[in-house]
């Protein structure tokens, strides 16, 4: 089965209903009700952490059943000061160990997880990473054991580090705290500069802050390697999601079009602040150069996902180029941004190519 | 045409609404079905008429039987009248009695002359010409019966069967109803009335069948209703007499006395 | 006399045409109006002459079949709610009402979440009629002969009931996350975004069902007169009664398996246009198809013309016209009754 998010647009706002791999029910109702960025921040839901057990608590493996765990965790907000703070102490105490024992319950910080951690320090992660379709990393995955998100399948792994998605249940995380389970929340970074914060911030989580370093460089280096002709006027572009949703400004998808070298006219040209369902008609008539189809190569129909599949878009293709990317690049804020950049970037190339000849 | 049924079982749950009749009846005559409540007459008449199946026996239409006849000749040859006179939608009386003329017409085609024709002759003779504009909702009980019964008239059929027609009706229209189902039967149609009014069906029918508890009693010209018969099936005691050749019978008592009277 | 019988006749004959024209009216009202600034005499230029701008391929892909669609699935639901009308005799039958179209939506749903559909086409139309036969069928094994009016109507909401749940259970039960939430196009319907090959798709069988339920016009004025009269006038009601659901369920499953269960066009347009036909049920027939376009049309306009976004789903605003209707028709029976 694989899964991708369904977005709902009311008049009040962006209405997010995430899939199940998450934090349970909760998610799954798209607790919060405030906009985050992009549409297709699906599974991933990257907050500011709301709290943190410190890393130095983690000896080990530490019982989670143990009544009092030490100094209470540091105040909420200020997350940054936080992070420092805690990196500063993690980096002044050759003492403290990583967390061996990781489970993540949340589709985007799999990923991370799996990418940083050394193997085997990973002990669960989410269904939905194991699908191929919704996830990158589902090979690796797919040897792990999976869980539906929930607390209790966490705590069967007796785990020394929790990573649990932005909308995750504060119940739930109060009681992983409560049994002395050290959980880190993610949050959903709404532009480039979030995205590297939030690999920075699970690295050091997960102790392994060169790592995540390495892997800002990477994603830097591929997106440097983008080339875009600053003095050229940029194609235009609109990106049609299932159910007719297009992307609004100042969120991260809009970035990374910006730095494919794309002009979302969406963001332009529409009035709309935030993503917001387009109708066809419209979508047509403002003649983008590139359309963007958000289609993952997905088995199981719906009238949602039909839409892409209109006649209309068919006919469109024969005067502008149209391309498929699958939701799963960009649908967490991690480093296969990169590629989403590169695959758009090309295809402006290509309609840059085709519009040359005539 | 002639109508000949034998041996007509008809069941309802345990109970036998006919427990074998026999009958003929015949164009140019006029017949009517009496007999105390639940004797079967509805029962029989609908058997006639080809809309109830019946358990054992048949009815046969000049020698054909339902099947061989065909349903739509069935239709254009013998004529129902139900015995509750309802209408579900409020249709115009000329339109009411425009529906009789459907087994003769064409699916989709328009009326005919003889259609037109028909229906204007059947509002005269049921006298609800001037009432052809009024919704039938909007009738009394006694026009609503006459326009269905020119509903009925207008299908121009071999026999006409009418399941209690003059029941809804005042005096003067009874009496008018009765001369006209005579009139017909002398223009060479057949008709068979169930009828509760002993006195109208003695003075009008030529032949009465007698019915009770699914079987027929008596069947033969209107003195068949001897007394015997009268008070075995009804229970009555009736006074006989005859005015202008036309032979009457009104029931007067119950044949055996309440207890106390 | 002659004149007297002539003259009905050819009002008949005006009022089908007049509302034929209409229907044409609003059609073409509908092509022009939509999200986008088309500039249609143009864009309908283009077409013609097989350019394909965008104006071309906004008008024939996308306003084309929802104006076609309107008239279709409007045609079908005044038709069909007229003959279940006839059938039942009784005023406030409706395919929505007495859950047919509920019926049709689930048998849509489990073909198409099923990915049959995506197999072979035709299944989605073929679901549809499939789901309001049984509906029918069901709603037929509860309410028997005569159905009065309240039999009929609580046979109807456990139909509706009982196929709604199903629906949703089917669409919470598909793979795919977004299925659970398209609940609404289903129970409610629309006609945004659909798309010729759609239209194909369903005209065929739609076509057939509009062929059955016409054919039973003089039956339907046979059985004014009851059941037994209409029998003795030469019908054979099993066989209508088999042609009717027959036809009803061809006209309103392929309707609905493109645009969703729309409800209530099949109570108001022949409730309108009744008095207009002598009350006749035959004669009903073809004038609340077209009644049932123009109002599917004119709502249609309505949804788009509002304010309101997302898009009003159509089955909203029909329901909003139709509700009160039924209700007052009910209200106007029980002080009747």
């Amino acid at each position: 089965m694989s899964m991708a998010g369904a977005r709902l647009q009311y008049a009040s706002g962006s209405f997010f209903l995430p899939c199940a791999a998450g934090e349970g029910d909760r998610a799954k109702r798209g607790e919060g009700g405030r906009r985050a960025g992009s549409p297709n921040e699906t599974c991933a839901r990257w907050m500011r952490p709301l709290t943190r057990a410190k890393s130095g608590e983690n000896r080990g493996r530490a019982p989670f059943h143990r009544a009092s765990r030490g100094p209470p965790p540091p105040p909420r907000g200020g997350g940054w000061g936080a992070l420092l703070l805690a990196a500063l102490v993690a980096i002044a105490s050759p003492a403290l160990a990583k967390p061996h024992r990781v489970v993540s319950l949340n589709l985007c910080s799999d990923e991370l997880a799996l990418r940083l951690a050394d193997p085997g320090v990973v002990k669960s992660v989410t269904w939905i990473s194991q699908d191929s379709l919704n996830a990158n990393l589902a090979a690796k995955a797919a040897a792990l054991p999976a869980n539906d998100g929930h607390v209790e399948e966490a705590l069967a792994h007796d785990p020394d580090l929790v990573l649990v998605g932005p909308f995750g249940d504060p119940a739930s995380i109060a009681l992983l705290k409560q049994v002395g389970a050290p959980v880190v929340q993610i949050s959903a970074p709404r532009s480039l500069d979030g995205v590297r914060r939030e690999i920075r911030h699970v690295a050091t989580a997960l102790g392994e802050p060169q790592r995540g370093e390495a892997l800002v460089a990477e994603m830097d280096a591929r997106l440097a390697r983008v080339a875009i002709d600053p003095g050229r006027p940029r194609l235009t572009t609109i990106v049609l999601q299932p159910n007719g949703f297009t992307v609004g400004p100042g969120s991260l998808v809009d970035e990374i079009l910006t730095r494919a070298g794309l002009d979302n006219l969406a963001a332009r040209r529409l009035d709309i602040a935030a993503d917001a369902e387009v109708p066809l008609e419209v979508v047509a008539s403002l003649e983008p150069d590139v359309l963007i189809l958000d289609r993952s190569e997905e088995v199981a129909p719906s009238l949602a996902e039909a839409a892409l599949d209109h006649p209309a878009i068919q006919a469109l293709a024969q005067r502008m180029t149209v391309v498929s990317l699958p939701a799963r690049l960009w649908t967490c804020g991690g480093p296969e941004i990169a590629e989403a950049v590169e695959r758009l970037a090309a295809a402006a190339a290509a309609a840059r190519a085709r519009r040359a000849t005539p | 045409m002639r109508i000949a049924a034998r041996g007509l079982v008809v069941r309802f749950g345990g109970r036998a609404a006919l427990a074998g009749v026999d009958c003929d009846l015949v164009s140019g005559e006029f017949v009517g079905l009496v007999g105390p409540n639940g004797a079967g007459k509805t029962t029989l008449l609908r058997v006639l008429a080809g809309l109830q199946r019946t358990e054992a026996g048949e009815t046969r239409y000049d020698g054909l039987n339902v099947a061989e006849l065909g349903r739509a000749a069935l239709a254009r040859r013998v004529a129902y009248l139900a015995q509750s006179g309802l209408s579900h939608w409020p249709l115009r009386v000329d339109h009411v009695v425009a529906l009789g003329r459907l087994p003769h017409r064409r699916p989709f085609s328009p009326p005919s002359a003889a259609d037109r024709a028909a229906v204007e002759a059947a509002l005269a003779a049921a006298e609800v010409l001037e009432l052809r504009d009024r919704p039938i909702g909007t009738l009394s009980g006694g026009e609503r019966a006459r326009a269905l019964l020119a509903r009925a008239l207008a299908v121009e059929a071999d026999v006409l069967l009418a399941d209690e027609p003059v029941a809804a009706l005042d005096p003067l229209h009874q009496l008018r109803a009765m001369a006209l189902l005579r009139a017909t039967v002398r223009k060479g149609a057949g008709v068979v009335a169930v009828l509760h009014d002993l006195t109208l069906a003695t003075r009008f029918c030529d032949r009465l069948i007698v019915l009770a508890e699914g079987r027929v009693v008596a069947n033969g010209p209107p003195s068949a209703l001897t007394d015997a018969v009268l008070a075995e099936t009804y229970g009555v005691t009736a006074l006989r007499g005859e005015r202008d050749g036309e032979p009457f019978v009104v029931p007067w008592r119950a044949a055996k006395p309440n207890p106390g009277e | 006399m002659s004149a007297r019988v002539a003259n009905p006749e050819r009002r008949y004959g005006q009022l089908v045409a007049g509302l034929a024209a209409l229907t044409l009216v609003v059609a073409l009202i509908s092509l022009m109006v939509g999200y986008a600034r088309l500039d249609v005499p143009a864009a309908l230029a283009d077409a013609l002459a097989g350019r394909s701008t965008v104006a071309a391929v906004v008008l024939e892909q996308i306003r084309l079949p929802r104006a076609a669609l309107g008239l279709v699935v409007g045609f079908s639901l005044g038709l069909a709610g007229a003959a279940l009308q006839g059938l039942l005799r009784n005023p406030l039958a409706d395919p929505g009402v007495i859950g047919v179209s509920g019926g049709a939506a689930f048998g849509a749903v489990v073909v198409f979440y099923s990915g049959f559909a995506g197999v072979f086409a035709l299944a989605m139309p073929l679901g549809g009629v499939a789901g309001a036969i049984v509906a029918a069928l069901l709603l037929y094994a509860l309410v028997g002969r005569g159905a009065g009016t309240m039999t009929l109507i609580l046979a109807g909401v456990t139909v509706n009931s009982f196929a709604g749940a199903l629906t949703a259970l089917a669409l919470n039960l598909s793979p795919n996350p977004y299925a659970a939430y398209e609940i609404m196009f289903w129970l409610m319907g629309s006609l945004a975004d659909r798309s010729l090959p759609q239209l194909w798709l369903a005209l065929p069988l739609t076509i057939a069902g509009w062929a059955l339920l016409f054919a039973s016009a003089p039956a339907l004025d046979a059985l004014t007169l009851g059941e037994d009269t209409a029998a003795s006038l030469g019908f054979d009601l099993g066989r209508l009664r088999a042609q009717l659901v027959a036809g009803a369920a061809l006209a309103v499953g392929a309707a609905v398996a493109v645009t969703g269960a729309i409800g209530f066009v099949g109570l108001v347009a022949p409730h309108l246009l009744r008095p207009l036909v002598g009350n006749r049920p035959g004669r009903l027939l073809l004038v609340s198809g077209f009644g049932g376009a123009i109002v599917l049309l004119v709502a249609d306009i309505a949804v788009r013309l509002l304010p309101v976004h997302p898009e009003l789903k159509l089955g909203v605003a029909t329901a909003l016209i139709g509700a009160p209707l039924l209700y007052g028709l009910i209200d106007r029976m029980r002080k009747e009754a």
